[in-house]
């Protein structure tokens, strides 16, 4: 058979299904009968009729083939139509669908890929492609989305994101076809060189963390989008590395980090990438709490000062990676971390000179100074709403948290120390001390038109001089001026050395300052004589507007310098005249050009208007512009003389300083709100003005009532705290009821110190039932008895003889005798005939800490069997049947105990035997839940009287919540340490191990808790404490052993004998 | 008190104040003091460390005995050990025999000088029992040992001191024997006072004793944070002397007020910037 007949015959073989399909066939037999050779349209029949052949529904398949035949022909070449057809052929075998859809996309794909990569393509397909409804699906999809993926990514890349898809759909189909269909528009936010990196660790994402890709896809492109190509590389790596190594949380961890990044410019954000795959390198885990910190780093410290750090981090984490926790380091929770990075740091931060500043500015004034940071201030909300840098409200300073203004931490410590001299020593030099006169201003200013009035409106002194003046804000402002510069000559007339530090946070402020000369004419004036007190505006040339008035207000000012005695009423005084001055000075702007003659007219004019109305803002005149106050220099504070002598009064008022003093009522204070000066309630309306006058007043009364909302502010603070912050803010709160304390935890991964980790709320114990205490000394009144007069013996030991010394003050005559006995026959004995009489006073002090955890909830389980109890038994063999007795009859009693009322009773027998031998003692429950919140009950303080109220203090211990021990500890060895006793114990009863909320790693591990207790116990040895363990926990011998070491524990195996075995125990600390 | 200090050695019989000891009353204290010795009763000093309790006894001393052959005044400083027997006397053996040797108050009542027990609570309780038959109006020392009675001359005073501030409330002075003395209490002297005696005293410039007495008052306030004594015109006097001697006023302040004051290292800073803060580099 010749080739053409075997042509026909083929074609005649074959036929495509569909109407369409058929004329298309047509149509390409026709048109390219001439163009192929026989063989090659032999070659295109035979395929289509293999795709036909290859399955069932595969004429679908061929159609579209046959339909795209002519298309792909003419784009591409006869090979490709026939390598296309053999594809499709192969894709049959899975799903017909496959294959058209393959046919369908391929004229679009091929544009795309080079004719050689074919072959990586189909196999793509192959791998991906399956018979099931879900693989054809995911392949149909798959084959979809490859167009607009090739615009992204090359065909290489393309195999990974359908193995992604294969990954995921063995999870879940809908996320892998969701996945499909939203890949692109994630790789669209990544940089191109970088999306090979993206898809690798969506990859890895896939198999280790799948349910989180579809969210991942969204932020992680998210928080890269708009950084630098090496910064996406290096962000896309470490979360790779992050994934791989450290799994699925840590991820987590480092993606919700880095969402902080678009907050960040390019700089900085490579700055950032850059340390972080430093430290990924060496520790992929610590790159997260790198990264988890650095964000609020880079806020308080410069790049320069944390790049130090982090160096040396780094070179710590090379050189001693065994030894060294990147982990506590990077996430500062290591003291040593804290101390390196505040050793590079520029900057000087309050809560590391607070308590410097505050016995400084005791020194100084002599008053009892709260240095506080200034948002507190700001947040008392009584009248403090611009975030001013300092500020006092009269017994507290205000400062700012951090000072980063100068390029070396000590000039930015001397910033804090201008700023707290100038705030106490307006305390020092009464400042607030300003008494209304008004017969002595009138006679001291004549020349000034104060309003004329016998009435005096305004309920401070201040006001009731601001009251006088139209522009109260303009005499107001010009009075801070004046009392500041009178504060700054005093301080460094007093205070000499400190001048240094003055003039150059004084150069500082003005170098902020504007140019005065572009001013209108009245605030040119004011801001001259603002930087003039800031040690400029030495040289004036003659011919600046108004020099005369300048040089008037200048030589005012400076007269400050030679009134004996200046006091707070000179400034008034200086004010009050350089305000006349100013009012008579038009404000406008000097650019405005007025001819000299109608500027005389203006001016004249306007001078006599001021003289009728003194007002000046009633002086509508063209270009007379409202006068804008320039700023105060921020080193000087805020000055608010007005509200801090309303607060001041109020105080005084609660105090009963002021017997006399009737109270401010809400319509006095509504009066004050409206006529200060030093609030901006003008603008308010006139609801808006009853709300916050309400505000203001509860405020204010809170504050004198000396509350302040702390314990709600406590609360809320407790309920918002994130636990994984860091070290917890040091603010103190004074509260009667609970008192703040912070202590640092033991790391034992990094030897270090997690500094003020952990917050102890120091409360009272609240009062539980009257008759308990008596209840439990009638139910064991023979115990106490016994216990009692076993301690009477410790007393009788308190006076000892020292005989045979050389040196005394009681000749012992017998010894003497004897001396002279053997000198006389010629030995040559020792003169020791002397002795001395040695008092030992029992001083000791006891602090007994009970564990409230829940777990002493539990009731105590009897041991019925009790053929042991010989072996409990510790005393003479001939005591034991009355000990038998004693312990029978107690038992009795102790039906359905729980731990914690043994706890109690123990507590009580012991009390009472302390009490009777007058050893000083407290007593001590703690609980909490996480490190934030460990409670720490005061049931009896060491020093208090055991009186009615103690005994219903320990008629309420309950089981609270879990058990931190180290925290607990920590704060008795603080309590302890006050007592002056020589001898001081602390005997802790539990029922457990230490364990609480993050007391580790996780929830299992025990170990931390264990090394931190262990590391509280040692620190109370080292400080001359005893410390000693007591546990009711039958396995407690695992650990105590660990824990203690070489510190005394006990397992107390029978619970019903704590009591007893307390006060035995008890004696044999005590005497030793 | 002799000038020339030449290390050799007198018997307290013939200690004498030659100079009048430099002392500025601060109030009344010079003639309370006075009536009290032409009264013969005994007088208690209390006040502060420093605070010139023992230069004011010294110039009483001299002011009142300026005219007595022998010594004006016998001291004793009183420390947790002295006991009766170490103020009144004790035998001793020497060779073969015993001898008795008296005590300082023995020798005091004897020749009828002003005896100084300088920080008396420091000392035995047993040592009121010699104080109070000499403190009332018999004015006799009992020698018990020697079975012996002196009879205490008019110029014989017992003078106290103690300082009320840092003595726990077991060593604080009994009703009894408080109540049989005149008290004069001591405190440090006020600000220009105390310039003049840091002037005088160390020789210093009035510039810097007036910078010096102003940092007292300033470390003064700080009592309450463990400073339970303030610094003393003595310290002052010392960084004056430095300061005199061409040590920077800074360091003189930081060697001997900052340092000697406290050991606590945040007080010291704050002391410190106070210094700095009144000092000029």
């Amino acid at each position: 058979m010749n080739s053409f007949s075997k042509k026909n015959n083929i074609e005649n073989n074959y036929s495509p299904t569909s109407e369409i399909a058929k004329i298309a066939y047509q149509d390409f037999l026709k048109t390219y009968n001439q163009q192929l050779s026989n063989n090659e349209i032999t070659d295109y029949i035979k395929t289509c009729m293999e795709i036909t052949n290859s399955s069932l529904r595969a004429w679908e398949a061929s159609d579209s083939y046959v339909k795209e035949s002519t298309k792909l022909i003419q784009s591409f070449d006869f090979e490709t139509l026939i390598y296309i057809g053999n594809t499709a052929k192969k894709l049959c075998a899975f799903s017909p669908m496959i294959a058209s859809n393959y046919i369908n996309n391929s004229a679009l794909i091929l544009e795309s890929i080079d004719k050689n990569d074919l072959d990586r393509y189909t196999n793509i397909l192959t791998n991906t492609a399956g018979s099931n409804w879900k693989d054809i699906a995911l392949t149909n999809a798959f084959i979809s989305v490859t167009f607009d993926l090739l615009k992204s990514i090359p065909l290489i890349h393309i195999k990974h994101v359908s193995i992604i898809a294969k990954n995921l759909s063995e999870k879940s189909h809908d996320l892998a076809i969701t996945f499909l269909e939203n890949f692109d528009d994630s790789l669209n936010n990544i940089h191109q060189p970088s999306r090979i990196k993206f898809i690798k660790l969506v990859n890895e994402l896939s198999i280790v963390s799948w349910p989180d890709v579809a969210r991942i896809l969204e932020t992680l492109p998210a928080a890269l989008k708009g950084t630098s190509n090496t910064t996406t590389k290096s962000f896309l790596i470490i979360g790779y590395q992050i994934l791989k190594n450290d799994g699925r949380k840590a991820f987590e961890d480092y993606n919700n980090a880095i969402s902080d990044l678009i907050n960040f410019n390019n700089l900085d954000q490579n700055w950032i990438a850059k340390f972080a795959i430093k430290i990924n390198k060496l520790d992929s885990n610590s790159s997260v709490t790198f990264l988890q910190q650095i964000f609020i780093l880079l806020k308080i410290y410069s790049k320069k000062d944390l790049a130090k750090w982090l160096n040396e981090g780094l070179q710590y984490m090379q050189n001693n990676p065994k030894n060294f926790d990147a982990n506590a380091y990077f996430s500062l929770e290591s003291t040593f971390s804290i101390q390196s990075l505040y050793r590079h740091a520029n900057l000087e931060l309050l809560d590391n000179k607070k308590e410097l500043l505050e016995k400084y500015c005791k020194g100084l004034s002599g008053i009892n100074i709260n240095i506080l940071d200034v948002k507190e201030l700001i947040d008392r909300q009584i009248g403090w709403q611009v975030s001013y840098i300092a500020a006092t409200d009269g017994e507290h300073v205000y400062l700012p948290n951090k000072i980063n203004i100068f390029n070396t931490k000590h000039n930015n410590f001397l910033a804090y120390k201008v700023y707290a001299t100038h705030q106490v020593s307006r305390l020092e030099f009464g400042s607030y001390a300003y008494k209304f006169e008004y017969n002595k201003l009138l006679e001291k200013n004549s020349d000034i038109n104060l309003k004329n009035t016998t009435e005096f409106s305004g309920i401070t002194e201040i006001q009731k001089l601001f009251a006088l003046f139209s522009d109260k804000k303009l005499i107001s402002y010009l009075f801070s001026v004046v009392e500041d510069y009178r504060i700054d000559y005093l301080v460094n007339t007093k205070y000499p050395g400190i001048s240094n530090a003055y003039n150059m946070i004084k150069k500082f402020e003005l170098s902020k300052r504007v140019s005065p000369f572009n001013l209108p004419y009245r605030e040119m004036l004011i801001e001259s004589i603002i930087q003039y007190t800031l040690g400029g505006m030495r040289n004036i040339s003659e011919e600046l507007p108004y020099v005369d008035e300048y040089t008037q207000a200048i030589n005012l000012l400076n007269s400050i310098k030679t009134i004996d005695g200046v006091d707070v009423n000179s400034s008034v005084e200086i004010s009050v005249q350089i305000y006349t001055l100013l009012k008579n000075i038009p404000n406008f702007h000097s650019i405005h050009e007025i001819d000299k003659s109608k500027k005389d007219v203006v001016s004249s004019e306007s001078i006599s208007l001021l003289a009728d109305s003194d007002d000046v803002s009633s002086v509508n005149l063209e270009n007379n512009q409202e006068t804008e106050l320039p700023n105060l220099p921020e080193h000087l504070g805020e000055f608010k003389p007005d509200l801090v002598e309303l607060i001041t009064y109020v105080k005084n008022q609660q105090d009963g300083i002021e017997s006399n003093a009737s109270g401010f009522d809400q319509m006095q204070l509504q009066e004050f709100l409206k006529q200060t000066t030093e609030l901006n309630v003008s603008e308010l309306s006139e609801g808006e003005f009853s709300e916050y006058s309400n505000l203001f007043t509860n405020n204010l009364m809170d504050l004198s009532n000396a509350k302040f909302d702390k314990q709600k502010k406590l609360d809320a603070d407790l309920e918002n705290h994130d636990l994984h912050d860091g070290p917890i803010s040091q603010s103190k709160y004074t509260n009667e009821k609970v008192r703040e304390f912070f202590y640092d935890e033991w790391n034992f991964r990094s030897r270090d110190y997690k500094p003020a980790w952990c917050r102890v709320l120091e409360k009272e114990l609240d009062f539980g039932e009257i008759d308990y205490y008596d209840q439990i000394i009638s139910e064991h009144s023979k115990l106490i008895k016994e216990t009692k007069r076993k301690f009477e013996y410790l007393k009788p030991e308190s006076m000892h003889k020292e005989k045979r010394l050389e040196d005394g003050d009681e000749i012992d005559l017998d010894r003497l005798v004897d001396f002279y006995a053997e000198k006389l026959a010629g030995y040559s004995p020792l003169a020791d005939f002397y002795s001395k009489r040695n008092k030992i006073e029992r001083d000791v002090a006891v602090a007994l800490l009970l564990d409230m955890s829940a777990s002493t909830d539990e009731i105590i389980e009897k041991d019925i069997n009790s053929s042991n109890q010989y072996n409990q038994y510790s005393g003479a063999p001939g005591t034991y049947f009355r000990w038998l007795a004693s312990r029978n009859s107690e038992k009795s009693f102790n039906t359905n105990k729980r731990i914690i009322d043994i706890e109690k009773e123990s507590a009580i027998v012991l009390s009472e035997a302390l009490d009777s031998i007058g050893d000083n003692y407290g007593l001590y429950g703690f609980s909490g839940y996480g490190r934030d919140n460990v409670e720490y009950f005061v049931i009896k303080d060491i020093g208090e009287k055991l009186d009615k109220n103690v005994h219903r203090k320990i008629a309420n211990i309950q089981p609270v919540r879990s058990t931190r021990m180290g925290p607990a500890i920590r704060h008795t060895i603080q309590k302890l340490e006050l007592s002056s006793s020589k001898v001081k114990i602390m005997i802790m009863l539990s029922d457990g191990r230490p364990q609480d909320h993050e007391y580790g790693k996780d929830r299992t591990e025990k170990v931390y808790a264990i090394h931190d207790t262990r590391q509280a116990l040692l620190e109370a040895k080292h400080k001359g404490i005893t410390p000693f363990l007591l546990t009711v926990d039958k396995d407690g011998h695992d650990y105590l052993q660990e824990m203690c070491n070489d510190i005394g524990y006990e397992v107390v195996s029978d619970i019903d004998s704590l009591p007893e075995r307390l006060t035995n125990l008890y004696k044999k600390i005590s005497v030793k | 008190m002799s000038k020339k200090n030449t290390g050799h050695s007198i018997s307290v019989e013939e200690f004498k104040l030659v100079n009048e000891p430099f002392y500025i009353p601060i109030k009344n204290e010079v003639k309370i003091f006075e009536e009290a010795y032409n009264s013969k009763i005994p007088v208690i000093l209390k006040g502060p460390t420093g605070s010139g309790k023992t230069r004011f006894i010294e110039y009483m001393a001299w002011k009142l005995k300026k005219e007595s052959p022998s010594s004006p005044l016998i001291t004793v400083a009183c420390h947790e050990d002295l006991t009766a027997s170490d103020l009144v006397g004790r035998y001793l053996i020497e060779d073969q025999t015993t001898k008795w040797i008296d005590g300082p108050i023995t020798r005091a009542a004897r020749i009828g000088a002003i005896c100084y027990l300088d920080e008396v609570v420091e000392a035995r309780k047993d040592t009121t029992v010699l104080i109070h038959p000499l403190t009332d109006y018999r004015r006799l020392l009992p020698i018990e040992k020697k079975g012996e009675l002196i009879e205490a001359p008019d110029g014989f005073m017992l003078v106290l001191s103690y300082n009320p501030g840092y003595q726990s409330i077991t060593k604080d002075l009994k009703q009894s024997t408080r109540q049989r003395f005149v008290s004069i209490e001591f405190d440090y002297p006020p600000e220009e006072t105390e310039a003049k005696i840091i002037a005088k005293e160390s020789g210093c410039s009035t510039k810097i004793a007036a910078s010096l007495a102003l940092l007292a008052i300033k470390v003064r306030n700080l009592r309450e944070y463990g400073l339970s004594e303030g610094v003393s015109t003595r310290l002052l006097i010392y960084a004056g002397s430095l300061i005199k001697k061409g040590v920077k006023p800074i360091e003189a302040c930081i060697s001997t007020i900052v340092w000697s004051l406290t050991d606590e290292r945040e007080l010291q800073d704050s002391i410190e910037e106070l210094v700095r803060s009144i000092f000029t580099e």
